[in-house]
């Protein structure tokens, strides 16, 4: 109570000393001047006062500055900045519209190069613009991937699902869509991410120096807006790609106070694959498979200004894979009484996975200095199988019928409200504080068996829940030009299994500026998370089960700290060097030999817990000017995790231990209309567990000879693989060239855009997965699987 | 229209010919470390049989033949007893016709030239008798929850005499074929020399050398030493060659080697089968008086609806292993790496030991085989 007391002292001496002096707030909004989206992040500066603010997701600001002149300067990334004197004698409400272009100025450019020295270390804030320029996947630009690039992120390989951030593994990434958890990001066994660019309107990333609003994940957030829809007038943007093609329209519902967007996305790849197989079906009467894959999302987002203080935004996103095989079998033979028999077999497998999320947030502006945002949420990820066996055997007139359903579900639910107030105190304290309720439910796998109609035989682990509150509080601290802090603190409460469980989270940065051309800076972060994820592998199969932190399995909790500097080296040139140190505890392993096909088993038995440590050193080195930008970015990394029954209880190499990690990227415009993008990747092998010994089996060795699941016998039953070094080989190094060019045209009434491009240029064969065999020698080998040896692409893209 | 409908054509064409162009494979090239290679104990003791333990090394993967170890000083200390000194016989094995006690504690030393000081401790637990309840045999369809595939099977209850504390036990369902069971086979030495004079594969001949001069329940085991090393056509031929070298006779007793596994299902909440392997049951627990299985076998139900010819004799029998601590938990990471060797999904498995500055297992275990019936 009594830090409580002092901090109350604190903020009411500010309070005063602002109180004191004849000072006059001005607050507002910056917006987009063409489809009135809010603005992100813009900087509001008074060159008289020198004070300065920034907006904040709302694009809502505060400024407080002595009565009298003014001379603001409004600016924002890639938009013209905007200069206004005034006279202001009282508390003043300001709007800003801030008018997009195209020619980069001298202006935005030092600002820009103030930004990138003194912001504060792990955060990055991206706009679509600049995912739009790289080099896609199959013509599809990706918000996940394209944080790869970014120093201390690493893809896992080839189609894996999600990302590395710091040592940490997929499930330790919040990934935030309008604020709701998305808990599977990826589609297509994780080649593309959910979130489909041209519904998009900024992405804010972070590594460490997390705010205290976050909690619930231990390695990054990936914070995802969703763009507003134009207030003004109506804009469709459609695209036809290999993988997918999308639909994205948005206007106003009343010009100037409501808009709406609606976005759509679907493969359509499959429609040809589906279609061949059916008509190969149809030249069989024996037997067919008819397999089929597809993906689709679909965005909608309102968003209404009630009045000039309060506005309400509602967003829905569902989004999904489906995966089907259908096959039949017919046969017939004479029986023992020279009956006719014949049979018919179908068998049905669906698999269905995907997200659903809705969102009702208001932003109510109370005063001048104080903005709440109250945000209603739901989230859900289900995954299901369905597998339909029939058979129909006629013998003698007789008919005899058989069916077998098994149904299978995993589901994660998350409800959440959340009370997030920004309150701009003074010039130098700018405070968000809040709290949020969750209540989180799961189903970790059940299974149900049904034949011929009969009771259906059930197992697995059925509904749970566990229940969250946080409260949070954090200040943006600037005591001078030179020097930024921003100190938070966390308090979660996790009610599990009818306990309370409560972690202590202080967060703090800071950003020592010297000299406008380096700064220098320190975070310090504790996380903690209270869901895990089975998985076995990284190999983009939804299989993936989340679960609830229970007594024996605990929350997850990271303490990182890190040390960087900023330099620029002139006005177009800037280079960064971080490092960081992160342990990590209540980490989860399934235990040796267990898989998400025990999953109907009680899962808490089927995982250990451990610990983590990772550590690295990123650098960075950027240009940019107007024609040309480029990067190198550099990891030098370590991450270990340690488990009771694995390796002798000593530490060993995570699976994506990657020591380093290279990223040499350009976007080139070579003419007004064309821009070339190329990106060079390169990661050291992945650790993996490959045995080069074994010995002969003591005792009776005559057990399992076949496999499961892939119906192998199994080689050498009577001689147990040595395992030396648990992930101590290296697989082949990871590296792929992909380069894209694009070609727009400004059109009277619209404008086109042609993106060609390729990925794995030099047809890199790089291991997707790996097996062991033994060669015509005799000698054991590994074969590896590549899936993308040289991938061109096309898409176009219209905008009007 | 007309650049629209190009424009259409291309994509089509390219959105066909990708799919191909994906996925290949080939050999890879892993970084592997050199690995040191480890002294393996294979010590399994049961107070049935004096002590034999097996010393050899681990060896490289590629590679097709064990090397024993016979230079190495095997001691076996219990409390105050004399130390037992283990003598070298042949192919690693280091013996004594002293037998190990249930409920005393063993210590096992190794000296060998070159490698650090072995030890292990183990013990055989105290044996409480097993006993299966009168039961008839009572046909069922049991879906086996591991590969959801369907068994017939027939409940069977087993009951230990008194409550066994610390229980680590394993079930395991096994037939005994009088046609066969009896039948040994031996190859000389001798004869394995004038087969290799006679041009078998020189592998083969290092195969058989090693099984030479030993009695066997199952001549395919001579056969197995043959795998990988001849075409096609010379198969025949030195089936032929090998089978006139073998000597043959017949015991009176079932050796437990003569024994085969068949199926067997848990049916109570203390014990379970392993991964999908369906021969073994396992359970730990403490104060056990009962386990409920599930006895199955693919051909008994089927010979016994329909087989109206004399029925084949074959006795199904139930082992009942009660091991400490390490031989259950060494069996169970056995079973568990076999199962889960070609699963993509399933991390590697370590297979557990208690051997100090080497790999393998010294552990005891006490063995009762229960008769079910004869058919």
């Amino acid at each position: 109570m009594s830090h409580l007391r002092n901090i109350l002292l604190i903020l009411l001496f500010f309070y005063r000393q602002v109180d004191a002096q004849e000072y006059a707030t001005i607050s507002g909004y910056v917006r987009d001047s063409t489809a009135s989206e809010n603005l992100n992040s813009a900087t509001i500066y008074d060159q008289n006062s020198q004070q300065g603010t920034l907006s904040n997701t709302y694009g809502f600001y505060s400024l407080t500055v002595p009565a009298g002149k003014v001379n603001l300067i409004v600016s924002y990334v890639g938009y013209q900045p905007k200069h206004l004197k005034l006279i202001v004698r009282k508390d003043t409400t300001l709007n800003f519209r801030l008018s997009s272009r195209n020619q980069i100025q001298q202006v935005q450019v030092s600002v820009k190069k103030k930004d990138a020295v003194t912001s504060l270390p792990g955060h990055q804030h991206i706009t679509m613009q600049s995912i739009e320029a790289l080099p896609g996947f199959l013509g599809e630009q990706d918000v996940l991937k394209s944080l790869t690039i970014l120093p201390g992120v690493q893809q896992g390989h080839e189609g894996s699902a999600g990302i590395f951030v710091r040592g940490g593994s997929p499930d330790q990434n919040l990934i935030l869509l309008d604020g709701v958890p998305v808990f599977n990001a990826s589609h297509l066994f994780g080649f593309v991410s959910v979130f489909t660019p041209e519904a998009l309107q900024s992405v804010d990333f972070y590594k460490g120096g997390f705010p205290a609003r976050y909690g619930g994940r231990l390695s990054s957030v990936v914070d995802v807006r969703m763009k507003e829809g134009n207030k003004n007038k109506p804009e469709t943007n459609l695209t036809f790609g290999i993988i997918s093609s999308k639909f994205t329209h948005e206007g106003p519902i009343t010009k100037g106070k409501s808009s709406y967007l609606i976005s759509a996305r679907r493969t359509l790849l499959d429609l040809l694959v589906t279609s061949a197989a059916k008509i190969n079906k149809l030249s069989s009467s024996d037997g067919a498979t008819v397999p089929g894959l597809n993906f689709y999302d679909f965005n909608l987002k309102l968003n209404f200004d009630l009045n000039r203080k309060n506005r309400l935004y509602v967003s829905f996103y569902t989004g999904g894979d489906r995966l089907f095989s259908r096959f039949f079998m017919n046969d017939s033979y004479t029986g023992q009484e020279n009956h006719e028999i014949t049979s018919k077999q179908t068998t049905n497998v669906n698999l269905h996975w995907g997200n659903k999320i809705g969102a009702i947030r208001w932003n109510s502006q109370i005063g001048d200095k104080l903005f709440l945002n109250t945000t209603l949420s739901s989230g859900l990820f289900q995954y299901t199988i369905h597998n339909n066996y029939k058979q129909v055997r006629t013998e003698a007139n007789e008919r005899t019928k058989q069916q077998t359903d098994i149904k299978y579900n995993t589901l994660v639910n998350n409800n959440k409200l959340q009370f997030l107030f920004d309150w701009y105190l003074t010039n130098q304290h700018k405070i968000q504080f809040g709290s949020n309720a969750e209540v989180n439910w799961f189903v970790p796998g059940k299974q149900e068996i049904s034949r011929n109609g009969e009771t259906p035989f059930k197992r697995g682990n059925g509904w749970t829940s566990n229940k969250a509150l946080a409260l949070f509080a954090d200040d943006h601290w600037t005591p001078g030009e030179k020097l930024t802090i921003y100190g938070g603190l966390r308090y979660d409460f996790y009610l599990l299994q009818g306990e309370w469980f409560t972690y202590l989270q202080p967060r703090v940065s800071l950003c020592f500026a010297p000299s406008p051309k380096y700064s220098i800076n320190l975070s310090y972060d504790e996380m903690a998370q209270p869901i895990h994820l089975l998985t076995n592998s990284s190999i983009g199969l939804p299989s993936d089960i989340w679960v609830p932190a229970i007594k024996n399995v605990p929350p997850e909790y990271s303490r990182q700290i890190a040390m960087g500097i900023k330099t620029a080296i002139s006005s177009n040139l800037n280079y960064s060097f971080d490092s960081y140190y992160k342990t990590m505890k209540g980490v989860i392993n399934y235990k040796a030999g267990y898989s998400f096909m025990d999953i109907y088993k009680d899962w808490g038995n089927l995982v250990e817990t451990g610990t983590g440590r990772a550590w690295g050193f990123e650098q960075t080195l950027n240009y940019e000017n107007r024609r040309l930008k480029w990067w190198l970015n550099y990891t030098l990394s370590w991450n270990n995790r340690r488990f009771a029954s694995i390796n002798d209880g000593k530490p060993f190499p995570f699976k994506f231990d990657r020591r380093h990690d290279i990223n040499l990227g350009l976007v080139l415009k070579l003419s007004k209309e064309t821009e070339l993008s190329a990106i060079w990747t390169f990661q050291s092998g992945q650790a993996a567990t490959v045995p080069q010994m074994d010995y002969q089996a003591a005792g009776p060795t005559d057990y399992t000879t076949t496999d499961f699941i892939t119906g192998k016998d199994i080689e050498d039953p009577d001689r147990i693989q040595y395992i030396d070094n648990y992930n101590g080989n290296r697989l082949p190094a990871f590296h792929h060239l992909d380069i894209g060019f694009t070609f727009k045209k400004q059109r009277a009434s619209y404008e086109r855009e042609w993106k060609i491009g390729v990925y794995n240029v030099y047809a890199r064969q790089n291991p997707y997965m790996y097996y062991p065999y033994t060669n015509a020698r005799g000698y054991l080998k590994y074969r590896q699987i590549s899936i993308f040896p040289f991938v061109p692409s096309i898409s176009y893209h219209i905008h009007f | 229209m007309k650049t629209c409908s190009t424009h259409i054509k291309i994509t089509s064409i390219i959105a066909i010919v990708i799919p191909l162009l994906f996925s290949c494979t080939r050999d890879m090239d892993v970084h592997i470390k050199n690995v040191e290679k480890k002294i393996v104990v294979q010590g399994l003791f049961s107070d049935e049989e004096g002590w034999d333990i097996v010393l050899l090394t681990t060896k490289d993967m590629t590679q097709n033949i064990d090397t024993y170890v016979k230079n190495a000083t095997v001691e076996i200390a219990s409390g105050t007893d004399p130390i037992i000194r283990l003598h070298y016989t042949k192919f690693g094995h280091y013996q004594s016709e002293q037998k190990p006690v249930a409920g005393k504690a063993y210590t096992l030393k190794i000296d060998t030239p070159g490698y650090d000081e072995i030890s292990a401790q183990s013990s055989i637990p105290v044996p409480v008798k097993a006993k299966v309840d009168d039961f008839k045999i009572n046909w069922l369809t049991y879906m086996y929850p591991n590969d959801l595939l369907d068994y017939d099977v027939f409940p069977l209850t087993v009951r230990f005499e008194k409550p066994v504390p610390d229980a680590n036990i394993i079930f395991r369902a096994e037939i005994f074929n009088p046609e066969s069971g009896y039948n040994r086979y031996l190859l000389p030495s001798s004869a394995v020399k004038e087969l290799e004079q006679q041009g078998i594969p020189s592998l083969a001949a290092t195969r058989l050398e090693q099984l030479a001069d030993q009695w066997q329940t199952d001549p395919g085991i001579y056969e197995k030493c043959f795998d990988g090393t001849e075409t096609y056509t010379e198969e025949t031929k030195h089936y032929n060659m090998l089978m006139e070298k073998l000597q043959k006779k017949t015991v009176k007793q079932r050796e437990y080697a003569a024994f085969e596994p068949t199926m067997c299902f848990a049916d109570d909440n203390w014990i379970s089968n392993i991964s999908y392997d369906t021969y073994s049951v396992f359970g730990q627990g403490q104060q056990v008086e009962k386990a409920s299985l599930f006895y199955a076998d693919p051909n008994l139900k089927y010979d016994m609806q329909y087989n109206s010819g004399p029925k084949p004799g074959k006795e199904y029998w139930l082992e009942v292993t009660q091991g400490n601590a390490d031989y259950y938990e060494y069996y169970r990471t056995y079973i568990l790496q076999i199962s889960q060797r070609l699963n993509p999904y399933s991390g590697p498995v370590e297979v557990y030991s208690n051997i100090k500055n080497g790999v393998g297992i010294f552990a005891g275990y006490h063995r009762q085989m229960i008769h079910i019936l004869t058919y």
